[in-house]
């Protein structure tokens, strides 16, 4: 992952606590969410080989800009461990062996700005407002309104099934596909957030082991 | 699901600091409207509670944790020495955090931070019937609650945000005890079941009765 917005993680931190009462929010890390699907009709427990190509990419393709090498190297060494953890081998040159599936990822980010009303500027504005409103000319507007912005970082994993007879001379089905998302942060966070929801990403996936019940 | 920062929900907590506010001087200001009254003797009377909740029924299954927060705002009109009818306006919230929350689809499943969330505005009418006789320090009451509830339904995951609320008919019976300590003006505690009848079509896919247990302390006084 890539970018820094700590203020925008604090000002999401405060909108947060502010609408939400008895909410805590003390980390990067509390806004992460991890999403998989499947395709219920996959035969997961026959897939023994993978590919795994070895770059990750921007979604969308960024120009002159590659995900940062550590994030890629972290990345796929992460899915590697749990698609091995699974039994499964991994075939590095799947145009002389045949997979049964293909596992791709990919990262993706999106800026949000807003607004944060800080109601304690509020009240500690209000105090002198008469004397501001006695003399008109100095009257002022309190400025207890906040622009910020925060970025959110998703790393997507999709599996393909990569048989002939899976794609029957179509597309090849997406048959797998987890997302992590959450907020950006350094470097280093953002790494050990993607690596930890990767790790989720395969825990809550039971199936691919055992096979769709 | 969105982000929750575009909820537009920030506008809430200046809305909800007013109305405390105001609350707050209600709360100051009535007892000194109400005299030297006598309870049962007077057509009026008045509280400003503050209330904790004990969710129940669907409101347990979704966020089991005690509420502290909330409040009632009651005024009652004596019909007979014993008898009186009146209105329950209030606000309470409920809500749970949990870490590592997951929810599970038929096609999936998703894991993370979850904040669940509750919002209800009780809007009823009520009667209560009143023990004892004017002049005496403790009246126990009974009564029954008759109205709508409004309820909002919220579900952070991560960044995300789902919300959803609806309009219930509900029923609210209740038990309490009020101690007069003089000039009008006294103490009411109140254990009241609020039972939004079961309606709308929520996160789940589901209607769901936000049930919850309300215990409340409020200062009352006579008009």
């Amino acid at each position: 992952m890539i970018g820094r917005s700590t203020f925008g993680i604090a000002c999401l931190a405060v909108v947060t606590v502010a609408c939400y009462p008895g909410r805590s929010v003390d980390a990067t890390s509390e806004f992460v969410s991890v999403t998989t699907l499947y395709d219920q009709a996959a035969p997961f427990e026959a897939v023994k080989k993978y590919a795994l190509p070895d770059t990750v990419l921007y979604v969308p393709k960024k120009e002159n800009e590659e995900v940062p090498a550590a994030t890629q190297t972290a990345i796929l060494s992460a899915i590697r461990t749990n698609l091995n953890a699974l039994g499964w081998t991994e075939v590095t040159n799947a145009r002389a062996t045949p997979v049964d599936v293909y596992v791709v990822a990919a990262v993706t980010s999106t800026t949000y700005v807003g607004w944060v009303y800080d109601y304690w500027g509020y009240w500690g504005w209000y105090p002198y407002w008469p004397v501001s409103y006695g003399a008109s000319t100095n009257w002022y507007y309190p400025p207890y309104w906040y622009a910020y912005s925060y970025t959110t970082g998703t790393v997507v994993l999709g599996m393909i099934d990569g048989r002939p007879a899976a794609s029957n001379g179509q597309r090849a089905p997406l048959v797998w596909s987890a997302g992590v998302n959450g907020v950006l942060d350094d470097a280093a966070t953002n790494i050990t957030i993607a690596t930890a929801g990767i790790n989720q990403a395969f825990q809550q996936s039971p199936y691919l082991s055992a096979g769709v019940q | 699901m969105r982000p929750f920062v575009e909820a537009q929900s920030v506008h809430r907590a200046g809305t909800r600091r007013v109305i405390c506010t105001l609350s707050l001087v209600v709360l100051v200001a009535a007892p000194l409207a109400g005299g030297n009254a006598q309870v049962l003797t007077q057509p009026y009377i008045g509280t400003l509670s503050y209330t904790t909740a004990s969710p129940a029924g669907d409101s347990k299954d979704f966020a089991n944790n005690f509420s502290w927060l909330g409040f009632t705002v009651e005024g009652d009109w004596f019909a007979r020495k014993n008898l009186s009818t009146g209105f329950i306006v209030g606000w309470q919230e409920i809500y749970n955090e949990k870490n590592g929350d997951q929810f599970t689809f038929t096609n999936g499943a998703v894991t993370g931070r979850t904040y669940k969330h509750l919002e209800a505005l009780p809007i009823l009418a009520r009667a209560r019937y009143w023990t004892g006789s004017p002049g005496e320090t403790f009246h126990a009451f009974a009564g029954l609650g008759l109205g709508t509830y409004w309820v909002k339904q919220t579900v952070d995951v991560g960044i995300y945000t789902a919300d959803e609320s609806h309009w219930h008919f509900g029923v609210a019976p209740e038990v309490g005890l009020l101690m007069v300590t003089g000039y009008g003006v006294g103490w009411t505690l109140n254990a009241r079941y609020n039972y939004p009848v079961a309606a709308g079509d929520y996160l789940s896919g589901t209607s769901n009765a936000w049930s919850y247990w309300g215990f409340g302390i409020g200062l009352t006084y006579t008009h």
